[in-house]
């Protein structure tokens, strides 16, 4: 039997919208949750939702923020439901693509050992600091997506980038962050996609 | 503005150069052009974020469920496009709106294109007739693999389970209790009662798990007794579904899937 998706924008934007952001929405999540699975389920669940509800967004430059905003509310409804940080086995960090070739400061710095240790930055800076470097959000893109002030994303951005430099120094040792504090947004907001 | 402000600001500036013309950089900027050693530090910084942005780029993204989106999306334009073959007038009238200008005067176009889309029509009916059929029902004759092909069209869409559930107890409906395992997450799609000629209902809830469409059928007492020979509390599977059956106080309740069945209880 087919999946009956309800599909209540135009099948061509979403596909485009698909190939555009399917990637980064992916790496946002594993970013998140920090499992292959979980991560595939988060971002296709953040696309169920935009066939249903992108219809609603007037402004197409608004889906980036949308998607991710998405994504991160039901990353935050499943930490709440399960009352607890997901389990984050380091090994579960991937190896880089095979093809991929590193650049500049990149040539330094191992992409595996940056994501090893940029997953052991704290919740609350890793968040901002993903969407930093996936994709390039503005400051006022992360803002958005978090609905937190901009003052708020520039501390966060300036304490996460310091810590995973310190971490990258450091070697960081293999113990997880001591888990913080995650804001929720609000419910009201968190629905109105 | 002292330099430790100005790195504050610039924190937030990105390597690709977008934030060059955005004002909130531009008194940091200037004063790196006054300042060789913010400007080196900028320099560092955004060398720093360069590499962090080609490690997070190097994950590795599974190609399998972007292809699923796209798919059902390409499914999804197909069956539109023949819906507005066959619309109504009041669609056709919406499509007047959009009519490029050699589409006017030209019958023969759409007396051709009209033909064509009729073919197509009857293809998909002739295809999607035998699901309109009525299931069996006759205890003897019954199978869950035939009910299964012929449950469509769903009566009532809603994706919401809750509401859902209210629609199908509102009706004096079999209505479960509580979706097991991994469906008390699960969004609807819609649902469905069927009346047995016998006496009893079934009623037949789509959810959606993980891309997966579930099937939870509710038989009532006296429904129940189509299922009396299928397995209790065991996966079988048949005609190409996975079949899954357990009691709820008095009514049966039968889940099927084409999907992984780990995923769903």
């Amino acid at each position: 039997m087919t999946v009956q998706m309800n599909m209540q924008i135009s099948p061509t934007i979403f596909q485009s919208t698909v190939r555009e952001w399917y990637d980064a929405l992916y790496r946002f999540a594993f970013s998140l949750s920090r499992n292959p699975d979980d991560a595939a389920d988060l971002t296709q669940n953040a696309f169920y939702k935009f066939a249903d509800k992108g219809g609603s967004i007037n402004d197409p430059t608004k889906i980036k923020s949308w998607l991710f905003s998405v994504v991160y509310r039901e990353y935050v409804d499943q930490f709440r439901r399960r009352g607890r940080y997901p389990e984050s086995p380091l090994e579960l960090v991937p190896e880089p693509a095979a093809n991929h070739r590193p650049e500049a400061m990149a040539d330094r710095l191992d992409s595996r050992e940056v994501l090893h240790q940029l997953a052991k930055v704290s919740e609350k800076y890793r968040v901002p600091l993903t969407l930093f470097y996936l994709k390039s959000f503005s400051y006022k893109e992360i803002a958005a997506t978090l609905e937190i002030p901009i003052g708020t994303v520039m501390s966060r951005l300036r304490r996460g980038k310091d810590q995973l430099r310190e971490l990258l120094e450091n070697g960081g040792g293999e113990e997880e962050q001591p888990a913080v504090t995650l804001e929720f947004p609000k419910k009201k907001e968190a629905r109105n996609g | 503005m002292d330099n430790k402000t100005a790195q504050d600001i610039l924190t937030g500036y990105r390597a690709n150069g977008e934030d060059a013309r955005d004002p909130f950089f531009a008194d940091a900027l200037e004063q790196c052009t006054r300042d060789p050693e913010l400007a080196t530090w900028l320099e560092r910084e955004r060398a720093f974020d360069r590499s962090v942005n080609t490690a997070l780029e190097s994950i590795e993204v599974p190609a399998d469920g972007k292809a699923r989106l796209l798919e059902m999306a390409a499914r999804m334009e197909k069956r539109q496009g023949e819906g507005a073959a066959s619309s109504s007038d009041e669609n056709d009238a919406l499509i007047e709106r959009r009519k490029p200008a050699f589409w006017r005067g030209h019958r023969w176009i759409r007396a051709s294109l009209g033909l064509a889309a009729a073919c197509i029509l009857g293809l998909v009916l002739w295809q999607t007739l035998p699901m309109l059929q009525q299931p069996n029902f006759e205890p003897e004759k019954f199978s869950m693999g035939e009910f299964i092909s012929r449950a469509m069209p769903l009566s009532y869409r809603n994706d919401d389970p809750v509401n859902v559930k209210a629609w199908l107890a509102s009706r004096n409906a079999p209505t479960p209790e509580a979706f097991p395992g991994n469906l008390a997450e699960a969004s609807a799609l819609g649902c469905r009662i069927f009346e047995l000629p016998q006496g009893g209902k079934i009623s037949l809830i789509c959810l959606l798990k993980n891309g997966e469409v579930v099937h939870y059928f509710v038989f009532d007492d006296a429904a129940s007794e189509l299922l009396a020979a299928t397995p209790l509390k065991t996966w079988w599977t048949e005609d190409g579904w996975h079949l899954y059956s357990f009691n709820e106080g008095n009514q049966r309740i039968a889940v099927a899937t084409q999907g992984n069945p780990h995923h769903i209880l």
